[in-house]
């Protein structure tokens, strides 16, 4: 078994496709993050002009205008119109879009942009603030005190966000976690590389490794150690690099954060291994359906517009339950941010779960040792 | 008793039938060949014993075994040379040697010194720590055999080796194949190249649409067909009469006259070429280059199925 795990190591590690898209462009995109959020600091950003327009059930919302209380200054420059002064101040550009406060909240805004993008951001932060007070009044009462009084200290606005997890995180860290489960989804081109390798309808080595004397499942179960523990250390490498050179803080909760990585690379992984081992496609095809499926799931989770994901949660919110990328995002949030042990399991246990889905479905694919064609 | 033994082998690929009852006996010690066409069914014959294909009905016994997917006692005494390199582009020459080896040798120290004498079989002393992607496609098919042969396999199947590969190359996989056989090994050798078969094999077994059609040594083969011998004379002009009067000179068969050239095919037998030359003499028919050649594997395949075994 040492010598599969030493040669399928050895290959993994060369194979410079594969290991640009596990560990190098996550990276990278890491860093373009880093400078585009650094480019739309508040402090070097003028407020944006928005305007509130109050409709029937407004009342109720009383948080959320002192959210708006609390941004207006620095970050935005809020007016109070009627609906019909707000269109007509949108028209002539005077203000950059319109919050529709009534049973629910909405944004109307005339064309995209940072400015649009931000307006959106807040409104995603606060409802996703709003969500966590209900949660944490649900499930940890005792806590509720802690966050409120973090909350009326001002700490909480969209640049700075509580968290009750022993880190201080802003809300573009959204989008870091989101790198991260993408970076996690990545796994699935190591993956892919091992029932490609190990099939002998799918490929000349498959047929030459089946012709060993080697039980199947002696190489199956190697070459997935071997490309798991790869990804684990991909991943580990883009946290400390998040963590050391961009300066994101993680909190204390070292094991909690290992065991989302070692879940979510295996998750990856076994995406690529379940693509890998149904079909006779193309390899080409296979990276094709891999590649659409992890952007999906990585988008989903919030990896492009913090909106895309609340939306999708506003609308099929049993995709958030189910989705891996949204998964790993949201275990980093309710472990750094939250401090929710309880929902982090729980996502925990859904990741394991898909993983073992997945590949059972694989290994179902895979088990046959002979093939009808080759 | 023979170290493969094939019978009533089947196997269809849908309404296709790729293998038709094919029956083989392949004999410890020989170099045994499989000549057919593209399509042919050697390449399914092959995986149908290495028990990696499903087949509808027969038998397959190898060094007596019934051969099973995971009868790796079998495995171990089988090397195998896939027609398509097998070899990964992440692992230098040495290391996809040690790989495969790997799948066979457990012994550290026994693997080093196949794949090292592997290395020296296949002339790639100078490439050890190369990748694949540096090699030509000659020196491709060389590393493509050692990692097949390299943990001394007594059984080695070797499917179409030589396919795209430069002749020098070639030379030195045929003679290495010699090599291995005398060394031990017994070989199953399949081509489409019926000069190699003719070259190398002990005994060939010509296969077309799935079945065996004839079976036996080169010289067995080419006792079964008509032909004992075919005349080329170039630069001749004949006349309608001339050729039928050739046509009708003692064991000539069948006669070709194009662009003042013609072909005459005589059955076995003595003095053939002395009597057309008579015959020519006699009728004062000039004429260019003559020569004869002895029936080709190519002429037994012609004969025996009906078409050119290019074709």
């Amino acid at each position: 078994m040492l010598h599969l795990i030493k040669y399928r190591f050895l290959q993994m590690i060369r194979f410079r496709t594969s290991m640009f898209w596990a560990l190098a462009f996550p990276l990278i995109l890491g860093t373009f993050f880093y400078i585009a959020f650094g480019n739309t600091d508040s402090d070097t950003r003028e407020a944006i002009p928005v305007a509130v327009v109050e409709q029937s059930g407004a009342e109720e919302q009383t948080y959320f205008k002192e959210f708006l209380k609390e941004m207006d200054g620095d970050t935005l420059k809020v007016s109070y119109l009627s609906e019909e002064n707000a269109k007509k101040a949108m028209k002539k550009e005077e203000i950059n879009g319109i919050y529709d406060i009534g049973e629910d909240l909405s944004l109307t805004v005339d064309k995209s942009g940072i400015s649009a993008s931000i307006l959106q951001s807040l409104l995603a932060s606060y409802e996703r603030q709003s969500e966590m007070i209900t949660d944490i009044a649900k499930d940890h009462p005792e806590k509720i005190e802690t966050l409120l009084a973090s909350l009326s200290d001002g700490v909480v606005s969209h640049t700075k966000e509580v968290s009750i997890g022993a880190a201080t995180l802003d809300t573009d860290t959204s989008f870091f976690f989101a790198l991260i489960a993408m970076a996690c989804m990545y796994g699935c081109f190591l993956g892919l590389y091992n029932p490609m390798t190990t099939q002998a309808n799918l490929s000349a080595v498959g047929a030459r490794k089946s012709m060993g004397a080697k039980s199947k499942l002696l190489v199956i179960i190697s070459d997935m150690l071997v490309v798991e523990a790869i990804h684990f250390v991909n991943v580990c490498i883009l946290l400390l690099y998040l963590h050391f050179v961009l300066k994101m803080n993680f909190g204390a909760h070292i094991g909690y954060i290992l065991l989302i990585c070692l879940l979510g690379s295996l998750i990856g992984v076994c995406l690529g291994i379940l693509i890998g081992s149904i079909g006779k496609m193309s390899e080409g095809a296979k990276i094709g359906i891999m590649l659409t499926i992890s952007m999906i799931s990585s988008g989903l989770s919030g990896l492009f517009a913090d909106a895309l994901k609340t939306s999708t949660e506003g609308v099929i919110p049993w995709i958030a339950k189910v989705n891996p990328a949204t998964l790993i995002a949201d275990s980093f949030y309710y472990l750094t941010v939250y401090d929710d042990i309880n929902r982090y399991r729980q996502n925990m246990m859904i990741l394991a779960g898909i993983s073992v889905v997945m590949l059972v479905i694989s290994f179902l694919a895979v088990r046959r040792e002979r093939y009808e064609s080759i | 008793m023979a170290i493969v033994h094939i019978e009533n082998l089947v196997k269809r690929y849908g309404d296709f039938i790729a293998l038709d009852h094919l029956n083989l006996d392949i004999e410890q010690g020989e170099i045994f060949g499989l000549l057919g066409p593209n399509g042919s069914g050697k390449s399914t014959t092959i995986n149908c014993i290495l028990s990696l294909l499903k087949y509808d009905k027969g038998t397959i016994t190898v060094f007596g075994k019934e051969m099973k997917p995971d009868t790796y006692e079998s495995k171990k005494r089988i090397g195998i040379v896939q027609q398509n390199v097998a070899v990964f582009d992440q692992l230098s020459v040495y290391e996809n040697i040690d790989f495969f080896c790997g799948l066979y040798v457990k012994d550290k120290v026994k693997r080093k010194e196949l794949v090292e004498e592997a290395i020296q079989f296949v002339g790639l002393e100078d490439f050890k720590k190369s990748r694949p992607k540096k090699l030509s496609g000659g020196l491709l098919r060389r590393l493509n055999i050692a990692c097949g042969i390299a943990h001394k396999p007594e059984l080695i199947i070797l499917d179409e080796p030589t396919v795209a590969v430069d002749p020098q190359s070639r030379n030195k996989i045929l003679t290495g194949i010699q090599d291995l056989n005398q060394a031990g090994a017994t070989i199953i050798y399949t081509s489409h190249y019926m000069e190699e078969v003719e070259q190398i094999c002990t005994r060939v077994a010509i296969i077309d649409h799935g079945s065996c059609r004839a079976i036996g040594t080169t010289e067995e083969l080419k006792g079964m067909i008509k032909t004992g011998e075919t005349i080329t004379i170039e630069a001749i002009a004949l006349d309608d009469g001339q050729i039928s009067e050739i046509k009708s000179l003692t064991n000539v068969y069948d006669i070709s006259y194009e662009e003042q050239q013609i072909k005459i095919k005589c059955s076995m037998g003595s003095h053939n070429l002395t009597r057309v030359l008579n015959y020519l003499q006699e009728q004062n028919i000039s004429f260019g280059r003559v020569f004869t050649e002895l029936p080709t594997l190519n002429d037994v395949f012609l004969e025996i199925t009906g078409t050119q075994l290019r074709d």
